[in-house]
């Protein structure tokens, strides 16, 4: 054997050990040698909310020596690229955190575990979050928070436009239009009345104070063509009045969904329909404190709903479904752990834990609670949750409005168009 | 002369600029205050605030410079793997006439087709069996069993191009294939191996997708799954320290390109070889 060919071979297999030596030591198992259960929960958030996580799940484990937690985390899209991964390996974590239409993704193809099996309790939670986490009769998640689609107004806009706050209570969509357009009239070049309204949760809420809904309870498009088309004449109205950007400055807008960047976070908007939990994070941006209101037209027949911010489910492969329930329970329940989460994943829709931690608010989040707690016995029915595919919805919604407000589609024919595409995606 | 040659640069370097104006936009975010990023978009700062390099350095769960190691550590291995693997197979490819070589080739190459989506999850439930999940094993292994396609192609490509006849000149001196490798194919091949290394390193010191998959643990987080947890895709980001870590994150890669930038399109252009 040639010296040095005997070296490189020395060397591939000294490399090859150090990578196998590198590897031992750090793979957890589920269950330890000393009868302590290991849960892994997986949830998506910053380095902020992963130390008060971090918190929670250290003051679980110390009522629970059984037990140990451990988290496993990274952003919301990365989040549930890995989930789909972990699940269809067969490996995903014991306790899930889901949010919107995902619940029932997962829960229609078998991934998530009856909670009712389980020895959780829902009875402080409100009925109408919790029902978001109900399919076809199951009770595959509880939801951490409850939030709404609201209008986030910046007072300090109007002011120095000189137009008066509007009145959540009684306002129509034609007041809207009317303040908006006001709006527009005394307002600096660049600033608007409002980015683009059109998104899927408004045409919801808009939809259903007619009646009617986006989905109907057996899955199929619920709205009717002549909503769209009294919507989309409604917001051509407001781009052509300059209350809202031109059709080239909402496409752009679009493409950047943070709050940072929207018009409302840069000062550059007098109200925005957002979510009610996105009110830190605008307020923060804008650098100033801002108001939640109810959308308009709620007062003959209310549209809007209480949303699920995010859901907790159970792995229904799960070795350890008591103690993964154990875990839920404290995070929902327990206003110690209430005291710590605080709003971050919405408003706790335990009403025990949401006294608990009145006092110790901020206040973008009292601003919230007040506003959810003013809208319980104002809200709409629950919300029919998209079927599967219904995630594809905002994708076709962004393009067909692109396709009005530039011009190159009459509102009806749009209206039409976006029917006939949701359909297609939700029938797959 | 020398007037022609100056409407001509002054064309290419305003469309360098252009090129590298996102770059620019993100240095120069990275040393304003948060709130101002988007509400002043201009690229000259207001005022310099290196607050975001002292603060996004400690703002995650470990410092930044234990995920900039563990993605050094995955990246260097991954570049001695590939060097090693994938200039043996390339060696098999190109000098030895087995059966089925054809066919193997054609094989070989037809991974390079598949994307990753098609091949993460087999992956994933293959790694999950071996109890490989949550190490730095699945990202480290296969990188010394040949995995990367377009590394044996490009040394096969530059094998091909040497003169067999120093192969031959080999053998009467009595050689081995082992020797021929080490001794003859291995020292011309430098620009090949070079182009495999820098390359290598570009693409694993980026990846993102795979070391999410298989690296759960903050503990083991390599620097761009760590730069994400700056990110909150529904809540606040920290836009500033994420931009200052992700400048801190491309130091490397700028300075293995500006070092071997010369090996590259010297590999590259094997064609060209004579």
């Amino acid at each position: 054997m040639p010296r040095t060919s005997g070296l490189a071979a020395l060397c591939l297999t000294g490399v090859l050990l150090a990578v196998t030596a590198c590897g031992g030591g750090s793979s957890g198992g589920s269950s330890g040698g000393d009868g302590t259960v290991e849960l892994r929960f997986g949830w998506w958030g910053n380095n902020d909310r992963a130390a008060a996580t971090q918190r929670v799940i250290d003051a679980f484990q110390k009522q629970n020596p059984g037990i140990k937690v451990k988290g496993s985390y990274t952003d919301f899209n990365s989040y549930f690229d890995r989930l789909a991964t972990e699940v269809a390996g067969g490996r995903a974590p014991d306790v899930i955190t889901l949010g919107g239409a995902y619940p029932r993704e997962y829960g229609d193809r078998g991934a998530l575990l009856d909670l009712s099996r389980t020895a959780l309790k829902t009875d402080r939670i409100g009925a109408a979050a919790l029902d978001n986490g109900k399919f076809g009769g199951v009770q595959y998640g509880v939801p951490t928070g409850v939030n709404a689609i609201a209008v986030v107004v910046n007072e300090a806009v109007f002011d120095r436009a000189g137009v008066p706050l509007p009145d959540e209570d009684t306002w129509t969509w034609d007041d809207f239009t009317r303040i908006a357009t006001q709006l527009a009239g005394k307002l600096p070049e660049g600033t608007f009345a409002l980015a683009d309204p059109t998104r899927t949760d408004m045409l919801d809420a808009y939809s259903r104070q007619r009646g009617e809904a986006l989905y109907t309870a057996d899955g199929k498009v619920g709205l009717t063509e002549k909503t769209l088309v009294d919507w989309w004449t409604m917001t051509l109205g407001l781009m052509k009045a300059g209350a809202t950007p031109p059709a080239s400055q909402t496409a752009e807008l679009i493409t950047q969904p943070a709050p940072e960047q929207s018009l409302m976070g840069r000062g550059q908007a007098a109200m925005q329909f957002d979510w009610s939990n996105q009110l830190s994070a605008l307020s923060k941006a804008a650098g100033q404190p801002l108001r939640l209101m109810r959308v308009p037209g709620e007062s003959t027949r209310p549209g809007m709903w209480l949303q699920a911010s995010q859901i907790y489910s159970i792995n229904a492969r799960s070795e350890h479904p008591q103690e993964a329930a154990k875990l839920v329970d404290f995070l929902v329940n327990s206003p110690e752990a209430g005291k710590i989460i605080l709003a971050d994943r919405g408003i706790p829709a335990n009403s025990d834990v949401r006294a608990a931690i009145q006092g110790v608010l901020g206040e973008a989040e009292k601003t919230q609670a007040a506003f959810i707690d003013a809208l319980t016995p104002k809200a709409g029915p629950p919300l029919v949750i998209g079927p599967v595919g219904s995630t594809d919805t905002p994708k076709i919604l962004d393009r067909v409005n692109a396709e009005v407000l530039f011009g190159r589609q009459q509102p009806a024919a749009a209206a039409a168009d976006f029917v006939q595409q949701v359909s297609t995606a939700i029938k797959q | 002369m020398g007037a022609s040659r100056w409407p001509r640069h002054l064309l290419l370097i305003g469309f360098g600029l252009v090129m590298l104006y996102p770059l620019l936009w993100m240095v120069s975010s990275s040393v304003k205050p948060t709130e101002t990023i988007f509400r002043d978009p201009s690229i000259w700062p207001t005022e310099l605030d290196l607050g975001n390099y002292t603060e996004g350095w400690t703002a995650l769960e470990h410092p930044f410079h234990h995920y900039l190691w563990n993605s050094a550590v995955i990246a260097i291995l991954a570049v001695a793997g590939n060097l090693i693997s994938c200039s043996l197979a390339a060696y098999a490819f190109a000098r030895l006439d087995f059966p089925g070589r054809k066919l193997f080739f054609a094989l070989m190459l037809a991974t390079l087709m598949l994307p990753v989506h098609v091949l993460i999850v087999p992956q994933y439930v293959l790694f999950s069996q071996l109890d490989w999940i949550n190490t730095n094993l699945p990202l480290v292994v296969p990188k010394f069993l040949a995995h990367d396609a377009f590394f044996i192609f490009l040394m096969v490509q530059f094998i091909r191009g040497l003169p067999r006849e120093l192969d031959e000149a080999a053998r009467i001196d009595g050689c081995g294939h082992i020797r021929i490798y080490w001794r003859i194919i291995m020292p011309l091949s430098v620009p090949a191996l070079a182009t495999s290394a820098l390359f290598t390193f570009i693409w694993t010191w980026n990846d993102f997708f795979s070391q999410l998959i298989f690296l759960t643990d903050p503990e083991l987080w390599t620097m761009p799954v760590a730069l994400r947890s700056f990110m909150d895709g529904q809540g606040e980001t920290a836009w500033g320290q994420l931009f200052a870590m992700s400048i801190v994150g491309l130091a490397p890669i700028f300075g293995f390109f500006l070092a071997g930038q010369r090996y590259l399109t010297q590999g590259i252009s094997t064609t060209g070889f004579r």
